[in-house]
């Protein structure tokens, strides 16, 4: 097999659609590095003489420790950068030259505990367990962190440096500026991969049997379906309680062949209205609906859960140990899951927590293990009953009735969302005591509508955010 | 939108070698630095499979020597005279303590190599113990450029809560490197590589030489980097920069066993790395097996730790006909369809593990096999997986001939006897200087011996 080819494996059905095979060939007769946007960044000047090399080389390195350590340099920077810069222009395993000084100090700058590692320092005469607010500096980090999941660029850092982002109109201009760069995509794609699990579609692995129609094409338009979906709220600037509720999904041409939606081609990626409302918000997208599913099923309570959980932060206690799973064999053939689900639910260990939870996924079951829509579980079984019960008794039917539930708890959702990104945003698990903050948060927010930049202001202004805790344990 | 992601090349064609990348340093070229040491070194590798295994169709009928092979092990028969089914030995530390809740295979597979109880928490602050892999890889780091290998089929995240209360830490991983770090599975073939083998470049000595001498200076600068935040730092986050440079001091020795070892060997294998994830199961374990014995063939590590699935594993194995998830067949309910299903997936790990036992069988070394000078330690941290049992597991040891133990043998130890007193001996056996305890362990096993 040549080099650069990828070929089709025979066994593999499940690849791209339509795709026999791919051939990447080139580029050919290469010179040199040629001219890529990282390097037009790292190479701020060009020295036209041998002997403006070395100031060239400090004003280079100089910018780059400053980036990638996120903070002003001072003069214990410079000089070893400089010493493994001379070290390999000089000679060296790149054989030596400008490019090669700045590469082998690139390299220590990558390295370097200040770069990997995200510093705040106490200060000096700090008492443990006292509580102080972080420097500017370190602020900015948190908040590139935060909203770009990457370093402060040359803007954010430069307010920090002049000490201005203790003002909070400065601090809120730039968080507003940060929303609105494209950067932001980071913040959907890791928040809404974590907090919605969308992370685990690219380990699903459907029975084949079951779903048959599943590809490669299909893995990746589901999880890019509610990135987009969650991206137009958060650009619009929208109330996040509308994720509930959106009224349109994002499609391509094989998501919406998996939707059974006539008319959308290629692989483009479109706004579409839905005149359907049994697919509106969150609780229609596919993605969200494969990953709460089992390989070859639909699993009623895993659905029920992490809508608890993920949805309105009332997580049902675990399961106690020696927890049948479901029958499959001949006797349960010609029930319906719900059916089936009942007898499990006979046993009034199980009964407690199913209560809560399996009412819910029920309402889901027109969506089978992929999320497509489906009127029936097979043959014999009779249609589907979505019809669905709360703990506190209120009925409902079908994900529309669940979704109008939902919508009616959407200050309990905003709060659970807000609990979540506060989460993603300190990079730590939120205790009892940030609760309190929470609800702060998510009670401002009301004022203005629950937008996300409410929230995520809210957020940033807040104490957990702003402020750090000396430890306790000693300094030895 | 075209984008080619997850997309595997056949297992097979990175092992024939297309690729240019570096010759593999000989063993011999050690020997100086080992002189002390006249027979092959051993090696040790702990093999976990998730979610139990179903004990009446793994426990041989009788004891000692001429018990006959049950449905699970038989795919192991030509391996026979090197096995030894352990029967009867405990995790206590598995069971769920006052106030704790569900956690079940979380603790087990946490206990499993540590005899520690994991400590109930979402992840902020992680409690276990030091795992039986880490210290004979202390032991062994002496002698090789990795420590050790952590190796695994499927998610290798350890941040962030799993199930309930506990951090997926305790689910992805059985090695701890010291009782708050666990150390992540490697579940990516191409990253595996590129720690044995780097990441290509070239293969010219004096290049390379040059290039080591340009790591050298960075590792100095850093090093003094960490020499003057260390003061500015407080307690949590000093141990944060400790590990880091743990991990820099780590990166130097290998350099300089690395200078050791100039001479290449012309009769290894010259490799070019995998690329992606194979979607087969079969195809995933083999690949990964094949690296495993790459790494002790050239002498990379001596210690190998693989987790075949993480505990709760839901993972379908289509492979063998049905599309059932693991876990949800485990919890069985006396249900004998499920039970066949079960017992079908033991026998597929039990396939698995005769591919790698024959891949090591069949590599030379000295003047035997890898297997000839290798124990191998496979099981499950739950016996029974539908009642979340952690008392009489499933254990097997593979390593009749090697160190005086005697193979072809299923030894019953009287109940409630820990784990950790094989671990101990394991220890024991590949001549790691004395450990005294290993968790909740109570002594030293007696094994059968020649």
């Amino acid at each position: 097999m040549p080099e650069g080819i990828i070929e089709r494996r025979r066994d593999e059905m499940n690849f791209f659609e339509g795709v026999g095979s791919i051939a990447v060939a080139g580029p050919y007769d290469v010179q040199g590095p040629g001219a890529t946007p990282s390097r037009e960044r790292i190479f701020i000047c060009r020295p036209a003489a041998r002997a403006e090399e070395q100031a060239c080389a400090e004003r280079i390195l100089a910018s780059l420790a400053r980036r990638a350590y996120r903070r002003p340099i001072d003069a214990n920077d410079l000089p070893p950068l400089l010493a493994l810069y001379q070290r390999g222009a000089q000679g060296g395993g790149f054989g030596g030259g400008f490019e090669a000084g700045v590469r082998l100090a690139l390299q220590k700058i990558l390295v370097s505990p200040e770069f990997i590692f995200r510093m705040e320092l106490d200060p000096p005469d700090a008492a443990p367990g006292s509580v102080h607010r972080i420097s500017d500096v370190e602020l900015a980090s948190r908040l590139s962190f935060f909203l770009w999941s990457s370093i402060p660029d040359d803007e954010l850092l430069a307010a920090a440096e002049r000490g201005a982002l203790s003002d909070p109109s400065v601090l809120a201009a730039q968080v507003r500026r940060m929303l609105a760069d494209p950067r932001l995509q980071a913040l959907v794609k890791n928040f809404s991969g974590q907090w919605l699990y969308l992370r685990n579609i690219a380990g699903i692995q459907p029975d084949s049997t079951s779903f048959p129609n599943f590809d490669e094409n299909l893995r990746q338009a589901l999880a890019q379906e509610t990135e987009l979906l969650i991206e137009s709220t958060l650009r619009e600037d929208r109330s996040v309680a509308d994720l509930l509720r959106t009224d349109y999904i994002f499609l391509n041409q094989r998501l919406a062949e998996h939707y059974g939606i006539k008319g959308i081609y290629g692989t483009e990626f479109r706004r579409v209205t839905l005149d359907d409302p049994q697919r509106y918000g969150l609780l229609g997208q596919a993605s969200i609906l494969t990953v709460t599913s089992y390989p070859n099923r639909t699993a009623p309570t895993i659905r029920g859960k992490w809508v608890l959980e993920q949805l309105l932060g009332t997580p049902p206690p675990p399961p106690p140990p020696n927890v049948p799973s479901l029958k499959d064999d001949a006797s349960t053939k010609t029930l319906t899951m719900r059916q089936r689900m009942e007898q499990h639910r006979a046993n009034p260990t199980c009964a407690v927590c199913h209560k809560m939870m399996d009412p819910l996924g029920f309402s889901l079951e027109n969506f089978d293990g992929l999320g497509r829509w489906r009127e029936s579980t097979g043959v014999g079984t009779g249609p589907i009953g979505s019809s669905g019960v709360l703990p506190d008794g209120t009925t409902f039917d079908g994900p529309a009735g669940l979704r109008e539930v939902l919508v009616g708890k959407r200050d309990l959702f905003v709060e659970t969302f807000t609990e979540r990104l506060l989460t993603y945003a300190l990079g730590r698990g939120v205790e009892q005591y940030d609760r309190p903050v929470v609800r702060k948060i998510a009670r401002a927010a009301a004022a203005d509508d629950q937008r996300w930049s409410a929230i995520i202001l809210g957020i940033v202004n807040s104490a957990p955010f702003q402020m750090r805790r000396v430890s306790n344990a000693s300094n030895n | 939108m075209l984008a080619i992601t997850r997309k595997s090349i056949p297992r097979r064609s990175f092992l024939r070698g297309a690729g240019a990348v570096l010759a593999l340093p000989v063993l011999d070229a050690m020997t100086p630095a080992l002189s002390t040491e006249s027979r092959r070194p051993i090696r040790m590798s702990f093999i976990e499979v998730p979610n139990g295994i179903m004990m009446d169709k793994w426990t041989p009928a009788t004891v000692g020597a001429d018990f006959e092979l049950t449905p699970i092990l038989e795919p192991l028969a030509q391996f026979r005279d090197r096995m030894l089914v352990l029967s009867g030995l405990d995790q206590q530390q598995s069971a769920a303590r006052e106030n704790e809740v569900a956690g079940d295979h979380p603790r087990a597979c946490t206990a499993w190599l540590t005899g520690a109880h994991a400590k109930m928490t979402a992840g902020a602050d992680l409690r276990a113990g030091v795992s039986v892999d880490q210290i004979a890889a202390k032991e062994f780091r002496k002698y090789t450029q990795l420590a050790s290998l952590e190796v695994g089929l499927e998610s290798a995240e350890v941040l962030g809560a799993c199930e309930s209360a506990y951090s997926c830490a305790y689910y992805n991983t059985i090695s701890w490197r010291d009782e708050t770090t666990p150390l992540p599975m490697e579940n990516r073939p191409r990253a595996i590589f590129e720690r044995l083998f780097g990441d290509a470049g070239s293969t010219d000595p004096e290049t390379r030489a040059a290039m080591r001498q340009d790591e050298r200076s960075i590792l100095d600068a850093v090093t003094d980097d960490v020499k003057r935040l260390r003061g500015k730092l407080g307690g949590p986050d000093r141990g944060k920069i400790d590990q880091y440079l743990e991990a820099v001091r780590d990166v130097e020795r290998r350099m300089q066993l690395a200078e050791a070892q100039k001479q290449a060997d012309p009769n290894l294998p010259r490799l070019g790395g995998p690329t992606g994830v194979p979607q087969a199961f079969s195809d995933y374990y083999k690949l990964m097996a094949d690296l495993m014995v790459l790494a002790w063939q050239t002498d990379m590590t001596r210690v190998c730790t693989f987790q075949i699935g993480h505990e709760m594993s839901g993972r379908a194995y289509p492979e063998i006909g049905f599309g059932d998830a693991h876990h949800s067949v485990t919890h069985h309910q006396g249900d004998p369809e499920k039970i066949a299903k079960t017992i079908q997936i033991n026998i597929f790990h039990t396939k698995m593990l005769a591919y790698y036992l024959d891949k090591l069988s069949s590599t030379p070394d000295g003047d035997g096999s890898l297997l000839d000078h290798s124990m191998l330690l496979y099981g499950g941290a739950l016996s029974d997986g539908n009642l979340h049992l952690y008392s009489n597991l499933p254990l097997l040891l593979v390593a009749g001939g090697v160190a005086g133990i005697r193979g072809a043998q299923h030894v019953r130890y009287p109940g409630r006897t820990p784990m950790g007193n094989l671990l101990l001996t394991m220890l024991d056996k590949a001549n790691v200087p004395y450990v005294e305890k290993i968790g909740d362990s109570t002594g030293r096993l007696e094994l059968p011996s020649v």
